[in-house]
């Protein structure tokens, strides 16, 4: 067990490390993710009142799709130089590969929701910081790179790469996408949490089924 | 090499005879609806399509984790082949309930759970034929193919439980969909069940064709490459 | 320690790319696969690490039976292969230090040090893989691959992209673990690179191994005729 967790450790603390020195994955993520937050500036000449209410929904769109532009890099580098093999060789059980890459995706993800959410309040005059929606977007952010890490380390193996992912993910992400939209506009319309609870559960279970299953299916992905 | 045969023979007449006698069912045994007319009739066909959508999806997961847990090529034929058709099927579904949608609600497309689903599970199917572009090697392919099946299984009820809740809290403009609109006499829904089981067995015939064409497929490659290492000695990825 | 590899056999449908191998090593013992390319080298290297499933095939480590696919043969063994498995964002001290946690060797800072400066990497240990030649990149690979002391290292045409310097101190190494009690497989394009430190070469052509020819000491010139039986060159052999 404390073998298991060590390796644990190793692997994130390597993901970050590359990370940071290369900064791949946030400039990818962060600049799309400020570029459309303009843009939908001008789609969405409204009233305060509408605006809150389609935040939310908005702003899962944006985290969305500069997530999946993260993710497309997170496997870049085990990829060119083959560094799969070496893990294989060195760690005996491979899901802990697959759950390192996915907590290290999530934490990106996080990060990213923390540069987005100031930016986003500050250019539309609107308070997102409510812990609801904080959590709705945590619960939203591991589900996503739960299923974003498992398809990305299989299109990391295929021609074409960063053009698949998307294809692949967002059919897969439906009940994600539903359930955090719906939730966030409960939660900043102030609604009773008896009216949006299911949502939240539903996220919930997302994130329990697809970690369950990417940590059965992994070994299919890197063995031969 | 696998080519036709006796057996095949049958089963497409059988088929080909059950969708006549389906056609002509629909056609003169099934009365007219009251509310909807005689457009409503395109249901029948609707509906059996829809089902030969899921079916096809339910074959394909089915075979995605048999073959993860003994990799044989000829599943992936199968398993490929499954998912080409339920495309097929769930496209004439949305096709032919557009059809029926526009006279009766005055619009092409609703937000109703069933739909939504299934077009969603269309998109997993597409996607799931680029990723099996995308890889060279059949194998691989094979794998990753069965793997994302598995996954896009898996949501499924998800997703059309999303759906449905989604609809409870912003009901349509247009009523409730589905059969409840409907006066079923059991005409009709005799007439459902033989459309359901007549498509079924295209269904089989299809799969079955298919599966054959794509082995046949499989057959011919292995034939390039065990030329090209006659030739050459050598081989691809050595 | 004895390893035995007995009747490993690889297909991709039909085409056979292994057939029926097998190979024996001893604890002091490197072997030298010969074979042009496509012939199976890479596919037997990956067989044997346990990164590629054979059709058939059985390990027998000392006489009991292990299976290739299991954690704790791949833990074994060590694989230098064509692509470095380093990370280029990483200096070489940090990618050393990565794999020795992951290995669960932890070895201290020093310890590390003086693995890089075995390798010649001493004075670029703190600059980004991504800075080093292909040939510094190449030592740093073959540094990586020992630090586990594995039992079995599997190399994969390791000479290439080494220069003078970099031969020798791979051949250098190769001796180190040989006297250690390690044993090694090889691949190489070029049998007389390798004649300073292996003792057999093996041939590997359109999947079949040969026997053993034993180097014992002997010259190229003595070796060359047994290795090669009716033609120097590949290509007269018809």
């Amino acid at each position: 067990m404390k073998n298991w967790l060590s390796t644990l450790k190793t692997l994130i603390w390597k993901d970050l490390l590359q990370e940071w020195r290369s900064k791949d994955m946030l400039t990818a993520m962060l600049a799309f993710a400020i570029l459309s937050i303009f843009i939908f500036n001008y789609a969405m000449e409204l009233d305060p009142r509408q605006r809150a209410e389609l935040a939310p929904g908005i702003l899962w769109v944006v985290i969305t799709f500069s997530g999946t532009l993260g993710l497309n890099r997170s496997f870049v580098a085990e990829q060119e130089q083959g560094s799969f093999d070496a893990l294989v060789m060195a760690v005996p059980g491979l899901g802990s590969i697959w759950l390192a890459k996915q907590i290290s995706n999530f934490l990106m993800m996080l990060v990213l929701i923390v540069i987005v959410l100031p930016i986003y309040s500050l250019l539309y005059n609107q308070n997102l910081f409510v812990p609801g929606l904080i959590l709705t977007l945590i619960l939203g952010a591991w589900s996503f790179s739960a299923a974003g890490t498992l398809l990305a380390s299989m299109t990391a193996q295929t021609r074409m790469r960063d053009l698949l992912l998307p294809v692949l993910l967002f059919p897969i992400l439906m009940p994600v996408n539903m359930a955090v939209v719906k939730a966030g506009t409960g939660i900043m319309s102030g609604a009773a949490l008896a009216s949006y609870q299911v949502w939240l559960t539903i996220l919930l279970v997302y994130g329990i089924i697809m970690t369950t299953i990417s940590l059965m299916v992994f070994d299919y992905v890197i063995l031969e | 090499m696998l080519s036709w045969n006796k057996k095949l023979s049958f089963l497409a007449i059988f088929s080909g005879a059950l969708i006549l006698l389906a056609f002509g069912l629909v056609l003169f045994y099934a009365p007219v609806e009251q509310n909807m007319g005689v457009v409503q009739k395109v249901f029948y066909f609707h509906v059996a399509a829809a089902w030969l959508g899921m079916l096809g999806f339910l074959v394909a997961a089915v075979c995605a984790v048999l073959y993860l847990r003994k990799a044989n090529l000829k599943l992936d034929a199968v398993m490929a082949s499954s998912v080409e058709i339920g495309l097929l099927f769930t496209a004439i579904a949305n096709f032919t309930g557009m059809i029926w949608a526009r006279p009766v609600w005055n619009t092409w497309w609703t937000w109703d759970p069933r739909l939504t689903t299934m077009t969603i599970m269309a998109f997993t199917y597409i996607a799931y034929f680029l990723l099996r572009r995308g890889i060279d090697d059949p194998t691989k392919k094979a794998r990753f193919g069965s793997i994302y099946l598995i996954i896009g299984f898996a949501t499924v009820p998800l997703t059309f439980f999303s759906a449905r809740l989604l609809r409870t809290i912003h009901p349509t403009i247009f009523g409730t969909a589905g059969t409840g609109d409907m006066a079923m006499t059991p005409a009709m829904y005799q007439t459902m069940g033989f459309s359901i089981f007549a498509f079924s067995v295209l269904f089989a015939l299809l799969l079955i064709v298919r599966s054959r064409l794509r082995l046949n497929q499989q057959w011919l490659e292995e034939q390039e490459a065990l030329e090209q290492e006659e030739e050459f000695g050598e081989v691809a990825n050595g | 320690m004895q390893i035995k590899l007995q009747g490993i056999s690889k297909a991709y449908g039909r085409l056979s790319v292994l057939k029926n191998c097998d190979l024996a090593l001893e604890s002091g013992q490197l072997l030298c696969l010969l074979g042009s390319n496509g012939a199976g080298k890479t596919t037997l290297l990956r067989v044997v690490s346990g990164l590629l499933s054979a059709e058939q095939g059985k390990l027998l480590v000392d006489g009991a039976e292990w299976s290739l696919k299991s954690p704790e043969w791949r833990r074994k063994c060590a694989l230098v292969a064509h692509k470095t498995f380093l990370y280029q964002n990483l200096s070489g001290l940090e990618n050393l230090r990565f794999f020795s946690r992951l290995y669960q060797h932890d070895l201290t800072e020093k310890e590390l040090r003086d693995r890089l400066a075995e390798a010649g990497l001493a004075r670029a240990g703190d600059k980004q893989v991504r800075a080093y030649s292909r040939g510094m990149q190449q030592r740093l690979t073959i540094a990586r691959a020992l630090l586990s002391d594995p039992d079995v290292l599997i190399l994969d045409e390791p000479f290439t992209g080494l220069d003078k310097d970099g031969s020798a101190m791979l051949v250098r190494v190769l001796a180190e673990l040989k006297g250690r009690g390690g044993m090694v497989l090889m691949t190489s394009h070029d049998p007389q690179a390798a004649l300073a430190v292996t003792d057999g070469f093996v041939r590997l052509s359109r999947g079949v191994l040969d026997e053993v020819v034993w180097t014992r000491g002997r010259t190229w010139s003595e070796i060359e005729p047994n290795l090669y039986p009716q033609s120097t060159l590949e290509g007269q052999a018809a």
